[in-house]
C-alpha cells in the first residue's frame, strides 16, 4: 500500500483514539465536549472510515460509519483526508450534517488544537507533571495503535511482521492506561484494556518510565534491569515491535 | 520478574554504578534483559571448573560455559601454565611470536581442509574477514545468508530493524531459510554471477528457536551448488566449533567448506578466534587488509594450542557428547515426570531445550529463574554448552535442580 494509505489508516485508526486519552484526562477538553455533542464521520477512498463520537462523558473512536453521524465527511482522496489532520489543504465533502457541520466542528476543532498542544510539544508539555502522564499516554496509545496500522499496511515491513509470532503484546503503565496489540497471521489489531493472557508484557512502573521511554530519553535496558519496567515473555516479538512502533512514528512526524 | 531481588542484592547495587557510566548498564549478549532481569545474576566473582561464583557469594554450575569459550573448565590448570608461561615472555609488542606460526601449522595439520589460518579476537573478526576474502576472489557483491542466524554484530550481520543499521548495509545480502536447498537454489538462480559467498554455521541455531539439524543431502547440495556457480562456502563453526569434532564441525556433517571460522572453544576463553581456508582462497585472503591491535598476543596462542592437545588427549569431544546426552535424557525424564511437553534439541554438547508451543518462552523464563535460584545457570533463550569439565555428579545435580523447576513450572502455567 502507498504511504499516503499507510498514513491515512494512521490517522484514522490510531490518531482518533488519542482523543479518547484526552477527553479523559485532560480538563479543557472535558470542557469542551461537555458543551460539544456529536458523531463525526471520516471516510475516504479505498474503504478508509472511521468515527468519533463526542458526548459529554468522552469520547469514543471506532473503525466504520455504523453509528448514526451527526456529521459525516468524504475526502475524495487519500492525500486530502491526510492533509485534513495534517492541517494542509482539504476540502471535505459534507455528505450529511451540513447544517450541523460547523457546530460539531467547533467541538472537534479545538479538541484538534488541544492535542497538538501536546504532541507539539512532547519535552514541554502544558500542564507540567500531569502533562508529561498525558503525554505518556498518549504517545503509547499512538505507539500501539500505530504498530497495529504499519503492520496491516506497510509493504516495506513485510519482513518483519513475518518474524513477529502469532501472540498479545500487553503495555502497560502500572496505575494507569493498559493496551495491548495482537497478531494473528499477518494481521494486527490494538485494543485497550487488559487481555486475558499475552506473549510479551511490558509494565511501565510509572508515568515518568512511560515517558521517558516513549520519548526517547530512557535507557531501555538498564530500566529493564533496574526492574522500573517488568518485562516477561517473547523478547523477539518486542524488538520486532519496536521496528513498527518507530516507523508508525516516523510517519506521524 | 518478582521475589528475586534479595539472592542478586550485590549484584544490582553494582549494576546501579554501572548504568550512571556504560550505557545500558551491561550491553551486548551479556545484558541480563536476556537471561532474566532481576532473576539472574548480573556480576562474576570466580570461576574454576564447569562453575562460577557470582558477586553476591551464589554458586553455579555453568551451561553457558561463557558462551561458549570455556570448554575444558574455567581456570585449568594446564592451559593457564600455557598461556602464563608465554605471557612473561611477551603477550603483545610490535610483532608476532612464534606462537602464531606454531598454531597456523597445528590448524592446518588437524583440520583436512585448511591450508592456510589468520587469527583475530573475536568470531565476528572472522565472518567479517571471510566476506572480504569471498568477495576478493570472486570479485562479486552478493552474500547469502540464512533467516534468524547470528554471525555477529556487525551491521551487515544484524540486518535491517536493528538501531543504527541502514538499507545500505544489507543491499548485498541475501536470506534464505537454513536448511532449505532449494531456497539456496533460488537465490543462487536469481541472482546469476553475484553470489560470492554463503555463510552458514554446521547446523541451525537461532536465538529464541529450536535448533535444526541438516536435512539429508543438504550440505551436499550446497557444496555442488557453490562448486558450479563459483561461490564461496563459508562455514561459521564459532559456535559449534571443537565441540562437535576435533577437525571442524565439517566432518561431523560430512562436507567441506572453503573457508571455516572458529572461536569460542578454541582456547579454553582467552581472547582468540581463526580462519582456515582451502588453497584455492589462499592468494585472495592474501590480497584483503584486515587487523586489530591485539591479533597477535602470543598468550591466547599458546593457551589455544594447549586447549587442542588436551581435546584430543582427554577424548574431551566425545566426553562433551556423553554428558550432554546424560543431561538431555535426563531433562526429558523429568518434564514427564512433571507432565510437561519439552523439546531438547541440537546436538548434545550445544543442546536447546524448549517448552512446546510456548512462543512467548515465559515457560523457560521461569525454569531458567528458578534454576539459577538453586544453582544451575540454564539461559532461557539461547542454546546451551556443555564441557569436558563437567562431570557425572555435575550432571546429576543439575537434573535435580530441573526437578524442582519443572515442578514450578507446572504450579503457574500448568501441565503441557
Amino acid at each position: 500500500m502507498s504511504v499516503e494509505i499507510v498514513k491515512a489508516r494512521l490517522f484514522l485508526y490510531a490518531v482518533l483514539h488519542l482523543f479518547e486519552e484526552l477527553a479523559k484526562r485532560d480538563a479543557e477538553a472535558q470542557k469542551i465536549i461537555k458543551e460539544h455533542s456529536g458523531v463525526i464521520q471520516f471516510k475516504a477512498p479505498g474503504d478508509l472510515s472511521a468515527q468519533v463520537e463526542i458526548t459529554p462523558d468522552g469520547v469514543v473512536a471506532t473503525p466504520g460509519t455504523d453509528k448514526k453521524p451527526t456529521v459525516s465527511l468524504f475526502l475524495p482522496s487519500v492525500s486530502m483526508l491526510n492533509n485534513l489532520f495534517e492541517g494542509g489543504f482539504a476540502l471535505p465533502i459534507p455528505v450529511k450534517g451540513l447544517l450541523k457541520m460547523g457546530l460539531v466542528m467547533k467541538g472537534f476543532d479545538p479538541l484538534g488544537k488541544r492535542l497538538e498542544a501536546y504532541m507539539d510539544n512532547v519535552e514541554n508539555p502544558p500542564g507540567g507533571k500531569k502533562g508529561k502522564e498525558m503525554v505518556a499516554s498518549l504517545l503509547m496509545t499512538a505507539a500501539i495503535f500505530g504498530a497495529a496500522q504499519v503492520g496491516n499496511a506497510d509493504e516495506s515491513v513485510k519482513d518483519v511482521v513475518k518474524k513477529i509470532p502469532d501472540g498479545i503484546a500487553h503495555l502497560e503503565i502500572k496505575g494507569g492506561p493498559s493496551i495491548y496489540l495482537k497478531k494473528e497471521g499477518m494481521t494486527f489489531t490494538a485494543a485497550k484494556g487488559t487481555p486475558d493472557d499475552y506473549t510479551v508484557y511490558l509494565g511501565f512502573k510509572d508515568y515518568d518510565i512511560a515517558y521517558g521511554m516513549f520519548t526517547d530519553n530512557l535507557d531501555l535496558m538498564a530500566a529493564i534491569n533496574l526492574g522500573d519496567i517488568d518485562l516477561s515473555g517473547s523478547l523477539a516479538m518486542v524488538e520486532q515491535l519496536a521496528v513498527l512502533m518507530e516507523k508508525a512514528g516516523a510517519y506521524l512526524e | 520478574m518478582k521475589g528475586y531481588e534479595e539472592k542478586y542484592k550485590k549484584s544490582l547495587e553494582i549494576y546501579k554504578r554501572a548504568v550512571k557510566v556504560i550505557p545500558q548498564g551491561i550491553y551486548g549478549h551479556h545484558t541480563p534483559v536476556i537471561t532474566g532481569p532481576l532473576a539472574s545474576p548480573y556480576y562474576v566473582e570466580k570461576t574454576k571448573g564447569c562453575r562460577y561464583w557470582d558477586v553476591d557469594g551464589n554458586e553455579y554450575i555453568d551451561y553457558m560455559c561463557s558462551y561458549g569459550p570455556m570448554v575444558l573448565g574455567y581456570n585449568h590448570d594446564e592451559v593457564e601454565e600455557a598461556a602464563d608461561a608465554q605471557r612473561r615472555k611477551v603477550s603483545s609488542c610490535n610483532h608476532p611470536a612464534e606462537a602464531m606460526v606454531l598454531l597456523a601449522e597445528r590448524l592446518t595439520g588437524l583440520i583436512p581442509m585448511a591450508d592456510w589460518a589468520v587469527f583475530g579476537k573475536n568470531g565476528a573478526d572472522m565472518t567479517n574477514h571471510s566476506l572480504l576474502i569471498a568477495r576478493k576472489h570472486t570479485g562479486r557483491k552478493k552474500i547469502i545468508m540464512a533467516k534468524g542466524a547470528y554471525h555477529g554484530t556487525a551491521p551487515w550481520a544484524q540486518g535491517a530493524g536493528h538501531a543504527g543499521i541502514i538499507d545500505e548495509d544489507t543491499e548485498n545480502l541475501l536470506y534464505m531459510t537454513w536448511g532449505d536447498l532449494e531456497d539456496f537454489r533460488r537465490l543462487v538462480r536469481e541472482n546469476p554471477d553475484q553470489v560470492a559467498g554463503v555463510i552458514l554455521t554446521p547446523y541451525h541455531h537461532p536465538t529464541w528457536a529450536e535448533q535444526q539439524m541438516p536435512p539429508d543431502g543438504f550440505w551436499d547440495g550446497v557444496r555442488k551448488t557453490c562448486d558450479d556457480e563459483g561461490i564461496i562456502l563459508i562455514l561459521d563453526d564459532i559456535r559449534a566449533g571443537f565441540r562437535l569434532h576435533m577437525q571442524g564441525s565439517h566432518e561431523l556433517f560430512g562436507f567441506q567448506p572453503d573457508i571455516a571460522c572458529y572461536c569460542k572453544a578454541i582456547a579454553n576463553g582467552h581472547p582468540l578466534s581463526a580462519m582456515v581456508g582451502s588453497e584455492k582462497t589462499r592468494i585472495s585472503s592474501s590480497n584483503v587488509f584486515y587487523t586489530g591491535s591485539y591479533w597477535f598476543a602470543a598468550d591466547p596462542m599458546m593457551a589455544s594450542l594447549k586447549t587442542l592437545e588436551i581435546l584430543e588427549r582427554d577424548k574431551s569431544i566425545e566426553k562433551m557428547r556423553k554428558m550432554g546426552d546424560k543431561l538431555k535424557s535426563g531433562l526429558e525424564e523429568m518434564a514427564q515426570a512433571n507432565d510437561l511437553d519439552i523439546s531438547v534439541t541440537g546436538p548434545p554438547a550445544t543442546q536447546f531445550m524448549t517448552f512446546d508451543g510456548d512462543v512467548s518462552f515465559r515457560r523457560s523464563q521461569l525454569f531458567a529463574a528458578e534454576s539459577m535460584k538453586r544453582g544451575v545457570f540454564f539461559h532461557p533463550h539461547h542454546n546451551w554448552f556443555v564441557s569436558a569439565a563437567h562431570e557425572e555428579k555435575d550432571i546429576e545435580e543439575s537434573i535435580n535442580v530441573a526437578n524442582d523447576a519443572f515442578k514450578k513450572v507446572k504450579e503457574v502455567f500448568g501441565a503441557s
